[in-house]
């Protein structure tokens, strides 16, 4: 498994996918920044030209860390299976199993070293560009990528295992979605009416991050009370072992 | 040294209760080039995929290098191009052949080196996978399945897509590379006239089953030309294949036709003996069966069953 690892480590690295896509993140952040800059070179008292503005926009929207855990990986071994390198693994006698526990670990470090990327430029511009640097905003956001960070995990490995076990692209995406926001949605929305069925959706990330308030003056976030934290965790975890177990289980009889 | 380097024992495949392989048992010794032959559908992927462990089979068994049971680790051995040549599109040749080598754990970059020129893709190293020709296409999925020095090759259709010199190139590199390294081939191919030139055995397969495994030197036998004689006297021709040729590889039917098996002679000299012997020749023709009549012929009588 480890040459396996190395293999994707390579490819990913050597390939333009994995700079456009810290290119076009970096970008946006980048830019975002630049814009409230710009703002507050007309008005030197633009309100929203804050660091706590600026990191504020991402802390509030915790379900972003989750989503990127499946976009980064997607686009960089989406058409893996189209593409036949898979079909070669197996051929040269890669398990399926190693093949798709190769492929998360080497998405998680690179989607790990891609958010370190953006968030260098995030912050480091924002402490630049922009007014008021405090440390609290940077903590809050910190602590909302950490929180996070387990669910994160749980859906990279839906997104590899949809990628080996799907022929098409758009299936990928569109049972990823079904699975993280429609679900989750729905459940919801039958809540109102089964209060059973609520109970469950409130152990899903997209209803569990939704009402995340952050304002100016104040923060209203889960993963700010130790219980809230705690929900957080067991619910990522919950995602990896669910998904994996999945995955390992389905993708043994895997054809290509 | 193990004798066999692929087996099949009652091989048998369904797809959503179609049965693509029906009970196929096959043995591929080493140093073979094994031709496998048969129309579309006849289930030549599949026998290949499942050697290949891309797909599993629904009955029978299968050994690689002799073994039986834990396939993975022999399949290190083995180099496969089955279907479409998998690579990433986005990386150059170079890379794509990089990606494999450290994924098969050949230390050095001279393995990288020797497949593009065995391949011959060396001056488009740099060039992305995508914008390659279809002929480009195959020899890169060829140099992919030659990384780490397999022992087995399987090809699946390997010269699809490839111009006639480039079928020419293909052929001679694969006799070179079973020759040179001693590596067993087992191929499959549309082009017979192609087959034909290089295998040392082969399968035909038809609707999932074998018909026959044969080799080339018995499959020659088979084929052997014969020529079909009609004279005044049949009897009298006999006497004189015999006496003055010394032939007695010879077959008279009732209607007096003489077939003269692996007939030594130009075509003329048995007309010639015919007219020495006062007989009248009515119908002279030589035949050949090539590989394709051969197949051609199998199937019919495959139908026929």
């Amino acid at each position: 498994m480890r040459n396996y690892m190395k293999s994707e480590w390579y490819r990913v690295t050597r390939g333009k996918g994995f700079y456009l896509a810290f290119a076009v993140m970096a970008g946006l952040v980048l830019g975002l920044n630049l814009v409230l800059a710009a703002m507050m070179m007309g008005d030197p008292q633009y309100k929203y030209a804050t660091v706590r503005f600026s990191l504020n926009t991402f802390t509030a929207q915790g379900f972003l860390v989750i989503a990127m855990g499946a976009v980064i990986p997607g686009v960089l071994t989406i058409d893996d299976r189209r593409n036949g390198v898979l079909k070669n693994a197996a051929g040269y006698g890669i398990s399926r199993e190693k093949i798709l526990m190769g492929k998360c670990v080497v998405s998680f470090l690179v989607s790990f070293v891609l958010l370190l990327g953006v968030l260098a430029v995030y912050v480091g511009s924002a402490f630049l560009l922009l007014r008021e640097p405090e440390w609290l905003p940077l903590q809050e956001m910190l602590l909302c990528i950490l929180s996070n960070l387990p669910s994160a995990v749980g859906s990279l490995i839906l997104m590899q295992v949809l990628g080996i076990l799907c022929k098409k692209e758009m299936t990928t995406v569109l049972i990823w979605t079904v699975v993280y926001y429609i679900v989750p949605t729905v459940f919801r929305l039958a809540g109102f009416q089964y209060p059973l069925l609520k109970n469950v959706a409130d152990w899903m990330p997209y209803n569990v991050l939704n009402p995340v308030m952050v304002t100016f003056s104040e923060y209203h976030c889960i993963w700010d009370t130790p219980e809230g934290f705690g929900k957080l965790m067991i619910m990522g975890a919950a995602a990896i072992v669910i998904f994996l177990g999945f995955g390992l289980w389905r993708i043994r009889k895997q054809e290509f | 040294m193990q004798a066999v380097a692929a087996q099949t024992r009652n091989l048998t495949k369904y797809y959503q209760g179609f049965c693509a392989l029906n009970q196929v048992s096959i043995q591929v010794g080493r140093g073979e080039i094994f031709g496998l032959i048969g129309d579309n559908g006849a289930g030549k992927t599949t026998l290949l995929k499942a050697l290949a462990g891309q797909i599993f089979p629904s009955e029978g068994e299968m050994a690689l290098f002799g073994e039986w049971e834990n396939l993975d680790p022999m399949r290190k051995r083995m180099g496969t191009l089955i279907e479409e040549p998998g690579f990433y599109p986005q990386l150059s040749v170079e890379k794509n052949l990089e990606y494999y080598r450290i994924q098969r754990g050949v230390p050095g970059k001279g393995e990288t080196e020797e497949i593009l020129e065995i391949i011959g893709l060396q001056d488009a190293r740099k060039k992305k996978a995508s914008s390659l020709s279809l002929g480009m296409k195959q020899r890169l999925g060829l140099g992919i399945a030659l990384m780490g020095t397999p022992e087995l090759l399987v090809l699946d259709e390997p010269i699809n897509g490839l111009d006639p010199s480039g079928i020419v190139e293909m052929r001679k590199l694969l006799e070179r590379l079973n020759r040179e390294k001693k590596i067993t081939i087992l191929i499959s191919s549309h082009i017979l006239s192609e087959l034909e030139q290089i295998a040392t055995v082969y399968g035909f397969l038809k609707k999932g089953k074998l018909l026959e495994q044969i080799s080339a030197g018995e499959l020659e036998k088979k084929c052997a030309d014969y020529v079909e004689i009609r004279v005044s006297d049949p009897e009298r021709y006999t006497v004189l294949l015999e006496q003055k040729i010394g032939h007695r590889a010879y077959q008279v039917m009732p209607d007096g036709r003489i077939y003269v098996k692996t007939p030594g002679l130009e075509t003329e000299a048995y007309s010639h003996l015919a007219s020495q012997g006062g007989l009248e020749v009515r119908e002279l023709t030589r035949y050949h069966q090539s590989l394709e009549e051969y197949y051609l012929n199998l199937k019919k009588g495959g139908d026929q069953k």
